[in-house]
């Protein structure tokens, strides 16, 4: 990275600094989700569906401080460095390099599918909502060529591009205010705690893909300014999520209450649709809310593309010019990814499955990360005599 | 440092912005036809969908030469009959001349017997249309819908907008029932909750708000009059609903009571395995009309009229009880919700429509008389 930078002034302007990183985690994780996370979620848990996604979110928390944790003591070096670890050679090419590439792979495919699934998601909602003569094609080849043209950049536009991007992000949450005022129903949230620790389990896990995205730190992790520093903005990332999905969910459900929930797709958009704002200034409120959180999809879109990208320019060690090609280059495969699904229901269940991957690979890398904390710690404990304890 | 766009970002750039636009989908407003009513009637097997399109022309305040023509003469209505609800949707399309555009309307008509067969097959297509709003009035009419369409008020030129505006003043007084599609909705969706929709009856000039259409389900299994009606909104949705005579204590006469404050506690209890169910309503509110000589000055006589509308009050609660768990046998009064949400165990025990028309439902008011008007006595 920063081949073309001169003098330490410009390699600063090349990194992600620390509300940067804050930017990028919250809007990667926060895309499609908003917009109908509900009805999964209380079709599994029920009235308890409000403290679940809690639930899922803290324990998503908890992922990824352990693996910014980690990550934190190789800075500067993420997913695609890590071959370079164990032989403590920033340059030089090794063997090692390749016995990485499975994990890379691993992770390429995630986010290559995630992207498809998000993308083909969205454009389902724009046609079923307010498109419904465009054909899918035109709305997924204008999604992502779109996101590609941003994509394209070196990581740390992407990251200034969030940053810009994200306090839009908040402006639908008044118009969700005003319906549970005008439509709310305390009623509707109770009873609660009625599950079973066995379907309480159940519930977080499938909560967990409403949080999917938050992979994408392993890659962005080595652009990051203060690498020591990430914990923080991460945390804090995960958490406002947290909150705005715990909002989303207990609003939906004092709204419509948990059986109506299961019968709508998008809860959310529904839930703007039951709004009137006195004056009958706007009506039908649906397709603003729906250009404004466009915005949340476009940069989990550019984000996901991004780290793609990324982890392939730096592990082929891929000239920076080059980075446009290989963008552009994903166009294809992520098409095909998205078109893929025959129908909604196919992409629902792939992006369940997304949510299962994701947490087997988070805990793969930690493991991964551990076990080279681990080996460095021993290596370090063999020069000085007090070694660090490895996780 | 100025730098030139590259050939391929500019074109992408212009191919997303073109496409994001959504150039399929642009029809411009006077390419569509755009129905303001639905009335929605059963016709032997078939439903029968009926819009009313207004013609902006003949509106008054459009321009035009015919501006300030009423009734029927400023709308056009189009039905169409088939065994869906899209075919008849179709049908209707095939009579317009531009593309039929749902989005506006405002008032979905259900006739009567379309009610009794059952709502919830045909409510369905317009659960998947994107177009629907959610913030529109059904309505049940008696008789066929369709004829609710054809009055001609004097005061609107738009049927539709007279029908309209009656009801959002009739809830806005708190004496309708405050039931638009998304709680119809929500209540053909949950247990423990049952739609009772407002109930309209056309006649030549006008038409008429009736009171109320019970539903159980999705079926319309009742209808309750003006006064039921006016106890049901107290006890289901805390309005205050309409005036009330009640009688001068011994005196022959009446005195006039309009409610204007209303809250509600509800308690529930389960008593050797039956609910039982209290109610208490505290009602404050003015006196607007006395035509007997009682003198409101005088303690003795406020409490003995408290007393004889908080009678009257709660003899109609209890007559609509008694309508609701005898006749209707439906729980109009969505305690099953209650139940529900504060007392699970009690609601997984039972089948709520078993025990309602057994529960123990008890509904008592509190009476209190701020103001008497500009008489002093």
């Amino acid at each position: 990275m920063a081949k073309d930078g001169n003098g330490s002034n410009q390699a600063e302007l090349d990194t992600i600094t620390v509300y940067q990183s804050f930017a990028l985690l919250l809007s990667t994780i926060m895309g499609v989700g908003i917009l109908g996370l509900q009805r999964g979620l209380v079709k599994e848990s029920g009235h308890d569906a409000i403290w679940i996604i809690l639930v899922g979110g803290l324990l998503v928390m908890l992922l990824v401080y352990i693996i910014t944790r980690l990550m934190e003591r190789f800075p500067g070096k993420a997913l695609m460095y890590l071959g370079m670890i164990p032989t403590g050679d920033d340059n030089r090419f090794t063997w090692t390099k390749w016995m990485f590439l499975p994990f890379l792979l691993l992770a390429a495919i995630y986010f290559t599918v995630t992207t498809g699934v998000v993308v083909r998601t969205f454009g389902e909602v724009l046609i079923s909502a307010v498109f419904m003569k465009t054909p899918l094609e035109a709305t997924i080849l204008s999604l992502l060529a779109a996101s590609i043209v941003v994509a394209a950049n070196r990581p740390v536009v992407i990251a200034r591009f969030n940053e810009f991007l994200l306090p839009l992000m908040f402006l639908p949450v008044p118009l969700v205010i005003i319906s549970l005022v005008q439509k709310g129903e305390w009623l509707n949230l109770l009873p609660l705690f009625r599950l079973d620790w066995n379907s309480m389990i159940k519930g977080v896990f499938s909560s967990l893909f409403a949080y999917s995205g938050f992979l994408v730190i392993v890659v962005y992790m080595a652009r990051y300014q203060q690498p020591k520093k990430a914990v923080r903005p991460h945390i804090w990332a995960v958490g406002i999520v947290v909150l705005i999905y715990g909002f989303l969910v207990s609003t939906a459900i004092s709204v419509f209450g948990i059986y109506e929930i299961q019968r709508l797709l998008w809860p959310t958009l529904e839930e703007v649709k039951v709004i009137a704002i006195p004056g009958k200034i706007f009506e039908r409120l649906e397709s603003g809310v729906l250009a404004i959180w466009m915005l949340a999809v476009f940069t989990t879109i550019i984000n996901l593309i991004g780290a793609l990208v990324d982890l392939v320019v730096t592990y082929f060690n891929i000239k920076e010019t080059r980075r446009k090609w290989v963008a552009w280059g994903t166009l294809p495969v992520l098409y095909s990814i998205s078109v893929w699904p025959p129908n909604l229901h196919t992409v629902f269940q792939w992006s369940d499955w997304i949510g299962m991957y994701e947490l087997v690979l988070v805990l793969l890398f930690i493991l991964v990360f551990s076990i080279l904390a681990g080996l460095r710690g021993r290596r370090k404990g063999k020069e000085d005599a007090s070694s660090p304890s490895s996780v | 440092m100025p730098r030139h766009l590259p050939l391929y970002k500019a074109i992408a750039l212009i191919l997303s912005l073109s496409l994001v636009s959504g150039c399929w989908d642009a029809r411009e407003i006077e390419e569509r036809t755009a129905a303001v009513a639905v009335a929605l009637d059963k016709v032997g097997d078939q439903v029968e969908v009926t819009v009313e399109i207004p013609d902006p022309l003949k509106i008054s305040g459009g321009g035009g030469e015919g501006s300030g023509e009423g009734g029927e003469e400023a709308v056009q209505l189009l039905s169409g009959k088939g065994d869906t609800v899209t075919d008849a949707l179709d049908e209707i399309q095939f009579k317009s001349n531009q593309d039929l555009f749902l989005g506006n309307s405002q008032l979905l008509l259900i006739g009567e017997e379309l009610a009794r067969a059952g709502i919830r097959d045909v409510l369905d297509s317009f659960r998947r249309n994107p177009e629907i709003r959610r913030r529109q009035w059904p309505v049940v009419v008696k008789g066929r819908a369709k004829e609710a369409l054809k009055i001609t008020p004097k005061l609107e030129q738009v049927p539709m907008d007279y029908l309209l505006n009656m009801l959002e003043t009739g809830v806005r007084s708190g004496l309708f029932l405050r039931e638009g599609l998304n709680d119809l909705y929500v209540d053909l969706s949950s247990p423990g909750k049952e739609p009772v929709l407002n109930l309209i009856e056309a006649e030549s000039e006008k038409a008429k708000w009736v009171g109320g259409a019970v539903f159980h389900r999705d079926r319309l299994v009742g209808f309750l009059d003006q006064k039921e009606t006016g106890a049901l909104v107290r006890i289901r949705q805390q309005f205050t609903g309409e005036t009330l005579n009640a009688p001068c204590g011994s005196q022959s006469g009446w005195v006039v009571f309009r409610p204007k404050e209303l809250n509600r506690k509800v308690k529930i209890q389960e008593v050797k395995g039956r609910p039982k169910i209290h109610t208490t309503l505290n009602i404050t509110g003015d006196i607007v009309e006395k035509n007997c000589n009682m003198d409101f000055s005088q303690e003795q006589a406020m409490k003995k009229i408290k007393d004889s509308i908080k009678k009257r009050l709660e003899k109609r609660a209890q007559a609509l009880v008694q309508k609701a768990q005898q006749d209707l046998k439906t729980d109009i009064f969505n305690y099953g919700n209650r139940i529900r949400a504060l007392h699970p165990d009690m609601w997984e025990r039972m089948d709520w429509d078993q025990v309602f028309p057994q529960a123990d439902i008890q509904i008592s008011y509190k009476v209190e008389i701020r103001r008497i008007g500009l008489q002093a006595r």
